[in-house]
């Protein structure tokens, strides 16, 4: 039995579908990375999870407990930091630990040491007795994280924990979390790529309130072997170079790269495997006079698989809707 | 959890959000304005009472102007009481902890009542200052201030429902103030403009309704049973109301 079940969850806002069918699960350990773009779903997915909304249709178990039937042993079970980490600004940051341990259970004489731990990991020491209303943004992310963990939930779920962060508190917040991750199950939602890459074991992309994949890391990069990737970069791309490689037979997609000077801009192109189109995407480039700097085959990221598996995704909904 | 486990941890957490919000009150010095401003008018009041009937001024004259008083204070001390959790978002982590919506709802109930009685009593100098100089029957006023604090009850629960509806704490203030406004307009003028309009029947019923007519037999120094399940029916309705509201939320 795993962690956490979350078996057809669908929350529907009037009229307008947030969530559908939302299937997944987290086993014991696990850091899952709840990966999708902005208003995909993820928080509205996480609410329901933590019990705040109900959902429309479907169910969830955490520990076994349903999020409809045992809601209250749900919310024992469970630590979470809201996407806008609301706290009391007019409490002391202990003050507040405080609170948290007793409203969830901490029994009386281990209070104090919980909250001692909270402020350890999470490094507030210097700020233990200041009023959380006079903290920074890192420094409230921090407390908010604290008191998801204060009680010590076997399951965590945090809503976007590094948003908002400096680079530096970004991956000292990253390695704690994957620390953390040893002896807890946790979910972390993001929509950037490069935290599910670094924190997470596996990965569940959400696109327009639909899971797109669900898997561990590996495998999906693994899979998404099904194109080759070929890296080229050009002095003189034109405008239309992206049309232009696709349409050369056995190519699956190609796209720019964003990062590059106006004298160097580097194309992405994925064609089918079992084709080595290397030499005829050179002999294409320098044909058109395009300035070929460079032509190597490239790994798959977790950053290709994203975009193809949402733009993917996207046609796919076109296509129903004709 | 076994029963009796399960009704401690319940109390505790009544007990946490009630201490919570009290010690809120007095961070951020409402409680001591609300305090002096009842203290204040009610001293006001008193004077008046006895420049116009000195022999015979009645202490409880002045204190049954604080339930008036609460028309102003009370929607001050209940307008953020959710309103604010639900501005700031922090209902969403209060509400996903093992807590249930009545175990919030009587905590924050607890604490506004402490903010209360903190405010009526600090109208407790004047009966002590007028037995120094005439004979006091302690009775009325025990009763009268039992009444002011039921009457406290009342509109706490009733602003605390008004407070769960919205997440602007201007908007639950008005509707608490227009609401007890209405309260008053039942229990006084209101009878007699509605009785010629719709008969007089209305002016025996309308009074039943209002917190301010049960009042006026405590003031005397009676008090009946009737009067006090009122009060108490009156907060459960409202109290039973904010819960609902708060479960709505599953609703949608």
């Amino acid at each position: 039995m795993a962690m956490v079940e979350v078996d057809n969850l669908s929350k529907v806002y009037g009229t307008w579908p947030a969530v559908t069918e939302v299937s997944f699960g987290v086993e014991q350990g696990e850091i899952l990375g709840f990966l999708g773009p902005n208003g995909a779903g993820k928080s509205t997915t996480m609410k329901m999870l933590t019990c705040f909304q109900a959902p429309s249709s479907g169910t969830a178990r955490i520990g076994g407990f349903d999020i409809l039937e045992d809601s209250v042993e749900v919310r024992r079970l469970i630590g979470y930091l809201p996407e806008s980490t609301p706290l009391y600004r007019d409490m002391t940051v202990r003050g507040y630990l405080h609170y948290c341990a007793a409203l969830r259970g901490v029994p009386r004489r281990d209070r104090d040491d919980r909250v001692d731990e909270s402020v350890e990991k999470m490094h507030l020491e210097e700020v233990s007795d200041t009023i959380i209303g006079k903290l920074s943004k890192g420094f409230r992310q921090r407390v908010g994280i604290g008191q998801a963990m204060v009680h010590n939930p076997p399951v965590l779920i945090l809503d976007e924990p590094t948003i908002g962060l400096d680079p530096r508190q970004i991956i000292d917040t990253r390695s704690l979390i994957k620390g953390l991750g040893q002896d807890h199950t946790i979910i972390l939602s993001t929509h950037i790529l490069q935290e599910v890459a670094v924190v997470c074991s596996s990965l569940a992309i959400i696109n327009g309130g639909r899971i797109v994949a669900a898997d561990t890391i590996d495998n999906l990069t693994g899979k998404s072997r099904e194109g080759v990737l070929v890296q080229m970069r050009l002095k003189r791309a034109p405008g239309d170079v992206t049309e232009r490689l696709k349409r050369v037979s056995g190519v699956l997609t190609a796209r720019r790269d964003q990062k590059g000077s106006a004298e160097d801009q580097t194309v992405v192109v994925e064609h089918k495997p079992n084709l080595d189109l290397r030499e005829e995407l050179g002999a294409l480039a320098v044909k058109e006079g395009w300035g070929l700097l460079e032509l190597r085959r490239a790994e798959t990221t977790l950053e290709d698989l994203f975009l193809r598996i949402t733009t993917q995704d996207e046609s796919r909904v076109e296509m129903d809707r004709n | 959890m076994a029963p009796p486990q399960a009704l401690l941890y319940a109390l505790g957490v009544i007990r946490t959000v009630a201490w919570k919000e009290t010690r809120s009150y007095f961070a951020s010095f409402m409680a001591y304005v609300l305090a002096f401003t009842t203290f204040w008018l009610t001293w006001q009041v008193w004077t008046l009472v006895v420049f116009y009937n000195s022999q015979n001024a009645v202490i409880h004259q002045a204190i049954a102007i604080i339930p008036q008083v609460y028309l102003f204070t009370l929607p001050l001390v209940t307008m953020r009481l959710f309103a604010e959790e639900k501005s700031t978002g922090t209902v969403e982590l209060l509400l996903t902890g093992p807590v249930t919506e009545w175990q919030v709802v009587l905590g924050k109930y607890v604490g506004g009542m402490a903010i209360v009685m903190f405010m009526t009593f600090s109208t407790l100098h004047l009966p002590f200052l007028a037995a120094r100089y005439g004979t006091i029957d302690f009775g009325p006023i025990k009763s009268v201030y039992l009444g002011t604090l039921l009457v406290g009850s009342a509109f706490l629960a009733l602003g605390m429902f008004a407070s769960s509806l919205t997440d602007s704490q201007v908007v639950a203030g008005f509707l608490t103030f227009g609401a007890l406004v209405t309260q008053l307009f039942l229990g006084s003028w209101g009878p007699q403009t509605t009785s010629t309009l719709l008969g007089v029947e209305w002016a025996k019923v309308l009074p039943e309704l209002s917190v301010f007519s049960h009042l006026e037999t405590m003031s005397a120094g009676e008090v009946h049973a009737k009067d006090v399940f009122y009060y108490a029916s009156f907060s459960f309705f409202f109290l039973y109301g904010t819960v609902k509201s708060l479960q709505s939320r599953n609703w949608r």
